[in-house]
């Protein structure tokens, strides 16, 4: 594989084949932990080790694995990792580790883990998948990081908790917008954000199902 | 005729392809006169600078979508703001009511087109993110009976028009009737009949074109809004308030494709069966 | 019929084209109801030509083992043409229920394997004195819609008229689309999938029945503008490509 092969898994996924924006994948994680910066960054660090350690790891013995049980295989070393990884951030980010409660749990569900390792990893090196996993984590944690930005500053007028508007409720001019704070917002934004890559690249848009007929068919006014 | 030359001048200026469309739009505004200028006596002057503000920011987001688009200009907007005001108290926020009516243009509607691709209506849009964004905005303190009954000549003309389509009133009549009276002990008080529960009914339920397709499916809507009417409004502020029409406007509104998706599957089998 | 030309007059639906003379037909409509009540009125040229009428109506009978349905308006006694094959069923004159397609949607599934016959009633006539003489008497008018609608000038139709107007846009679902087709076709939807070209879901929602004129009322009242007879055209040839 070519240095620059391997680049391309990298750097692809964080806008071209982005898995939130592109794939529509682990949409579910990215509405609950963007109520914050905080709480995004942690949860794309999180998502971003457990998808890189392990699509190397499937990766590693993917020449091994009878194909009727693969799936249990990769859900296995997905879920160890999540673990790890969950009792490291109870154990030295204990208030950080309530804040995001489930989710990091949830990592295990995550259509993006398993979808990378089933997609990309079974049928790879190891370098490649290890590249192919950062990447999908470094796009994902893009697309948490804008979402929990807006969310926050417009949720609350603060940045990982230091205040930069200031609000009504603290003397200020700042009226927080309340829908911030609830999920349907993170949907919006998201939402906002595929429109905008979809316009600037404008190969990322789906085939329409039907043609309209070309013949114009309209009656005289 | 000046209709016509007017919406012409305006579609010239603009480089629109066409005329702005503009007739609905005015039948529409005929009825909503009324209740109108009796709103202004009962709150005050300022209804007039909401209302203006409300139409501006409506007409802006439209106006930029019909050009970007290249495609005519609906004159809905102005009755999108209009309808945007009278729901809401007279000393809302000017830039509350400018970023909810901005969101329910572009989000509610133009996102998916422009008037007639939505599912959802923009002002219904537009008042729900004013109500989850902002849960400090209240309704109108009275009932406001007198505009709603001045209402009711502008309804009947639209229902005429074909503007408002009265299987969805009938619906509405009947799912609010019978769980009024399944879920409250008495008949209510005339309370209930608020000028934002007749401006809810006859422009955010009853809006043809994010409306039903289908006549089974006007029935289910209409029925589904009155029911959720009672249902809110037992929950929280009353049948007679605006918040409550709007949340049911809103949620009888995402349950109306799924009306007509069945309405069209009952009508496709039963035509496949008489195949044989 | 085919040496005289008679034939040609006739359509069958789906795709509204002239018959093959070696299909089945499941069923034949005869159409003696007006579209337009400014046409001349069936009920008069039946009522003078009662006996050549009965005839043509027997000879018709021969062309198909189903039903034959005479599709007459409203208060016109047509009871002497009733028989064993020949079935009666009044419509309301004007649009919808004038035309063609409203009565074979009332009594008919039109498909590809069971088509329709459809004949005006003058044919019929015509159809007995061939048989009666060996020749067609002479062509006295047209009697072809051409899916394009002259206006009335009453008030409520201008006013209809003003508020219709095409402009451009899209499909705003209104309770007079329903009113304008026939019978058991969901207008929007219909409208719809014409105006995307999926013809799967016209053909579900029973567009073999139909044929452009059918869809000139919706054309005159929806302010988008397309010309749905076009489009159903569009539709139908497209389906009978595909049933080939």
């Amino acid at each position: 594989m070519t240095a620059q092969a391997n680049l391309r898994h990298l750097v692809a996924p964080i806008l071209d084949a982005n898995p939130i924006t592109l794939q529509i994948l682990g949409i579910c994680s990215a509405l609950a932990v963007t109520t914050s910066l905080a709480t995004s960054l942690t949860m794309s660090v999180a998502l971003t080790v457990v998808l890189a350690s392990s699509s190397t790891l499937i990766s590693l013995i993917r020449n091994h694995v009878a194909s009727s049980i693969r799936l249990i295989v990769q859900i296995t070393i997905i879920a160890s990792l999540v673990i790890v990884t969950d009792q490291i951030l109870k154990a030295y980010a204990y208030e950080m580790s309530q804040r995001l409660s489930i989710f990091v749990g949830l990592i295990i569900t995550n259509c993006v883990v398993l979808g990378r390792a089933e997609g990309f990893a079974m049928r790879n090196p190891p370098l490649p998948s290890f590249l192919d996993g950062l990447g999908n984590g470094l796009g994902y944690s893009l697309i948490l990081m804008i979402v929990g930005f807006i969310r926050e500053l417009f949720g609350t007028g603060a940045l990982f908790g230091w205040p930069l508007l200031a609000t009504v409720a603290q003397g200020g001019w700042f009226q927080p917008l309340g829908l911030m704070l609830l999920a349907p917002s993170a949907f919006f934004i998201i939402g906002f954000l595929i429109w905008t890559i979809r316009t600037l690249k404008p190969e990322q848009v789906e085939e329409p199902e039907f043609r309209v007929p070309s013949s114009g068919a309209r009656a005289a006014p | 005729m000046a209709t016509l030359t007017a919406s012409a001048a305006i579609s010239r200026a603009a480089s629109l392809p066409g005329l702005v469309q503009t007739r609905p739009a005015l039948l529409l505004l005929v009825a909503l006169a009324a209740p109108m200028v009796v709103l202004f006596f009962e709150r005050g002057g300022r209804l007039a600078l909401v209302l203006a503000v409300g139409i501006l920011v409506a007409a802006f987001w439209s106006v930029i979508f019909a050009f970007a688009r290249k495609r005519v200009l609906d004159a809905h907007f102005l009755v999108a703001g209009a309808v945007s005001a009278a729901l809401l108290p007279v000393d809302v926020p000017l830039w509350q009511l400018a970023m909810s009516l901005s969101f329910g243009m572009v989000v509610g509607e133009q996102i998916f087109g422009g008037r007639g691709f939505s599912f959802l209506s923009p002002a219904v849009a537009a008042l729900a993110f004013q109500f989850f964004s902002f849960p400090a905005t209240y309704a109108p303190a009275g009932p406001e009976t007198l505009a709603a009954l001045v209402l009711v000549p502008g309804m009947l003309l639209l229902v005429v028009a074909d503007l408002v389509s009265w299987r969805v009133l009938v619906g509405f009549a009947v799912g609010f009737g019978l769980w009024m009276l399944l879920h409250q002990s008495g008949l209510p008080d005339g309370s209930i009949f608020s000028a934002s529960l007749a401006l809810g009914l006859v422009f955010l339920v009853a809006d043809p074109a994010p409306g039903p397709a289908t006549n089974s499916g006007r029935y289910v809507h209409g029925f589904l809004a009155g029911m959720l009417v009672v249902v809110l409004g037992a929950a929280a502020d009353g049948a007679a308030a605006a918040r409550t029409v709007v949340f049911a406007a809103l949620l009888a509104s995402i349950f109306t494709p799924l009306a007509d998706r069945i309405a069209v599957l009952v009508n496709v089998n039963r035509r496949r069966r008489r195949h044989g | 019929m085919l040496q005289s030309g008679l034939w040609t007059r006739l359509r069958v639906r789906p795709y509204g084209r002239i018959p093959d003379p070696d299909d089945e037909v499941s069923a034949i409509f005869v159409t003696a109801t007006r579209a337009d009540p400014l046409m001349p009125d069936p009920a008069l040229a039946i009522d003078r030509q009662h006996l050549a009428f009965a005839k043509g109506l027997a000879l018709l009978a021969m062309l198909t083992d189903g039903p034959v349905h005479l599709c007459h308006e409203t208060g016109v006694d047509v009871t002497a043409f009733r028989s064993d094959r020949v079935r009666t069923s009044a419509f309301t004159l004007g649009r919808p229920g004038g035309l063609p397609g409203f009565h074979i949607a009332r009594f008919a599934a039109v498909s590809e394997d069971r088509p329709v016959l459809q004949v005006g009633y003058a044919d019929v006539i015509d159809l007995a004195k061939l048989a009666q003489t060996g020749r067609l008497p002479e062509v006295t008018g047209s009697d072809v819609f051409s899916g394009h609608e002259k206006g009335s000038a009453s008030a409520s139709a201008r006013f209809a008229r003003w508020l219709n107007a095409s402009t451009g846009g899209a499909i705003v679902p209104r309770e007079a689309l329903d009113r304008a087709v026939p019978p058991g076709i969901l207008a929007v939807p219909l409208m719809r999938a014409l105006s995307i070209g999926d013809v799967e879901t016209v053909r579900a929602l029973g567009g073999l029945g139909l044929v452009e004129e059918d869809m000139a009322a919706l054309t005159r009242l929806c302010a988008s503008g397309a010309d749905y007879g076009m489009l159903l055209r569009a539709a139908l040839d497209t389906l009978e490509r595909e049933a080939r």
